[in-house]
């Protein structure tokens, strides 16, 4: 897990301004609108644009109307957010860790969520799985940082320690999923699995997600600069005054409730949150005034159109989005890093 | 000092690591326009020193104040807008800039929502032009050689423009050269603005030319004053258990071991 990406000169601005800022942000918001067009308008019944602009603004009762408000638009809600939370709380851990590999997941906490959600399911309560796999996310959160604590009291958690413990932690959940599945009657394995993989297929309701994404965004926001500084170690940070104990802290407590909500909409959907904010860096540099929010709309986009392919490619037949997003993912982080290498 | 409060002043300073004393009682002011050099042999708590200055340990005993203000009584971010500290060592994880890590050194002088203003980046752009790295400013810091970074973190730092200038090793990676160009450069920068350096340095030749002060740490002990007075062939072989003569005339003044 060395942070051994080696450099490779992109060329791009010196430094980062607002009107950079704004323009990347634009773009990139054009192109989240136009994958969220596609997604509503794509489907077994095709919707043509008048049909998609009455279910917008609310009008008629007809089935294309029905099908985009009441299905499609939930869904492709709830995939923008959850990708856009798993993209901005994947950028916070890279830094936070000073790894450019880490993922929200890094520290176990998907693995908490699925125990959770996993054993809800198994007494049969599977309507109950989403605030169980909060729960369980939380739980795996307090259970990692209270572990690797150190006495230090200038820098109680170090990223080495705490990835460690995250990592033990997360393997201590992956028993506990594995003995739920075997536990598991036929009949539930199918819906453990997707779960685990990811889908949104069941995804409850955007709304939750979508307010939590912005209240994150505009946290993480506030202390974008301070994430800046400690991007180059806690130490030049701690001399630039930043207070590094407490910013840390509240930095891991988002990501761990942008990770949590994401696992929560939608199961443990993986790879988004390593290879967007990993790719926007490469792209654009790592300022985080910038690939913070450029982050929850290219994640969110990115989801999107993975749900539409995953809900499309075999259809009928609905393919959980994990399984499109590590298809994608994994052929694309390789590449990147193929590009990266000295 | 008439009344007026030094710089930086110590009072009783002691300093322990894992329960190993590192020094006790220890006293100084240090003034504008005075450079401070910190000697010693390995391990005698030179890094905890300078770290313990800057406010980011806490002494065993003693007490620390800029401008007379303790350093209690400061928040981290007033801290920072005060001095400023080079580390013995930077890492670069991530992707940057040459300058947008010297426009780091600017953090604190900026509020939460603030952007870098123009000053900013003319003020970036000159500490750079200063240390000879204006043509690299597009460069990514990590395709820069050793002494390049060296000097983009001594950039950041006098971009960072605080009264108190803590360096730790201010010439590693530098050849012989540049580490007379940069701390040559240095000097005389601080001296211009009335800024206090206090860098823990190896190079006795650096100490001897640039330092008007020093404290000698080593074996438990610390002693502070003026070069002349610290600075000597028989000091400094006690503090490094070895024999050393003086060589040269000047500015090419040093110690050698025999």
């Amino acid at each position: 897990m060395s942070a051994s990406v080696q450099p490779r000169a992109v060329p791009r601005a010196t430094f980062v301004t607002p009107a950079r800022v704004a323009t990347v942000l634009a773009v990139l918001a054009v192109v989240a609108l136009a994958v969220l067009t596609a997604s509503l308008a794509t489907g077994s019944v095709a919707v043509d644009m008048a049909t998609l602009w009455r279910a917008l603004a609310g009008g008629g009762n007809d089935t294309g109307v029905v099908i985009v408000r009441d299905l499609r638009l939930p869904r492709a809600l709830a995939a923008f957010a959850t990708g856009g939370l798993l993209a901005v709380a994947g950028a916070l851990m890279q830094v936070l860790l000073r790894n450019p590999l880490a993922d929200p997941y890094v520290l176990g906490l998907s693995g908490g969520a699925a125990a959770g959600a996993l054993a809800a399911m198994l007494v049969g309560l599977a309507a109950f799985a989403p605030p169980a796999a909060f729960a369980g996310a939380f739980a795996s959160t307090l259970l990692v940082f209270g572990l690797a604590r150190t006495r230090a009291e200038q820098a109680p958690w170090t990223s080495a320690r705490l990835l460690l413990t995250g990592v033990v932690v997360a393997a201590g959940w992956g028993a506990l999923i594995s003995l739920l599945l075997a536990l598991a009657p036929d009949a539930q394995v199918k819906g453990m699995l997707f779960w685990l993989i990811g889908d949104l297929s069941g995804a409850a309701l955007a709304t939750p997600a979508l307010a939590v994404l912005a209240a994150v965004l505009v946290a993480a926001m506030a202390l974008a600069r301070e994430l800046n500084v400690l991007a180059r170690g806690d130490d030049h940070a701690a001399a630039l005054g930043v207070a590094v104990p407490r910013v840390t802290l509240a930095l891991h407590a988002l990501a761990a409730l942008a990770t949590a909500a994401a696992v929560t909409t939608a199961g443990s959907v993986g790879f988004v949150g390593l290879v967007v904010p990993h790719a926007l860096r490469l792209a654009f540099g790592n300022d985080q005034r910038l690939l913070l929010p450029a982050s929850a709309l290219a994640g969110g986009a990115l989801l999107v159109l993975a749900d539409t392919l995953a809900r499309t490619v075999a259809a009928p037949l609905q393919l959980p989005v994990g399984v499109i997003t590590a298809l994608v993912g994994v052929p694309v982080f390789l590449w990147l890093l193929s590009r990266s290498r000295p | 000092m008439n009344g007026v409060a030094a710089r930086l002043s110590c009072r009783g300073l002691a300093l322990e690591i894992a329960r190993r004393t590192l020094c006790e009682r220890l006293d100084f002011d240090a003034g504008p326009g005075e450079c401070w050099a910190i000697v010693g042999p390995n391990g005698a708590g030179k890094t905890t020193l300078v770290a313990t200055l800057a406010g980011l340990r806490t002494p065993a005993a003693g007490t620390i104040a800029y401008d007379g203000v303790p350093l209690g009584a400061l928040s981290p971010r007033e801290r920072a807008r005060r001095r400023g500290l080079l580390p013995q060592d930077s890492v670069d994880f991530f992707p940057a800039t040459v300058l947008e890590t010297v426009l780091v050194g600017r953090h604190p002088h900026l509020s939460r929502w603030q952007w870098e203003s123009a000053a900013d980046v003319a003020c970036a752009r000159a500490a750079l032009a200063t240390l000879g790295l204006g043509e690299l400013e597009a460069r990514d810091v990590r395709t820069l050689s050793g002494g390049e970074r060296r000097r983009v973190a001594l950039a950041a730092l006098v971009a960072q423009d605080p009264a108190l200038w803590l360096l730790d090793e201010p010439a590693s990676h530098l050849d012989l050269g540049q580490q007379v160009d940069a701390l040559g450069t240095l000097a005389a920068l601080a001296r211009e603005r009335g800024r206090t350096i206090v860098m823990v340095v190896h190079e006795l030749h650096l100490a001897l030319r640039y330092a008007d002060h020093a404290i000698a740490m080593g074996a438990g002990r610390a002693v502070s004053g003026a070069a002349d007075d610290i600075l000597t062939p028989q000091r400094l072989s006690a503090l490094y258990g070895h024999r050393l003569v003086a060589v040269g005339n000047g500015a090419a003044r040093t110690f050698v071991p025999v």
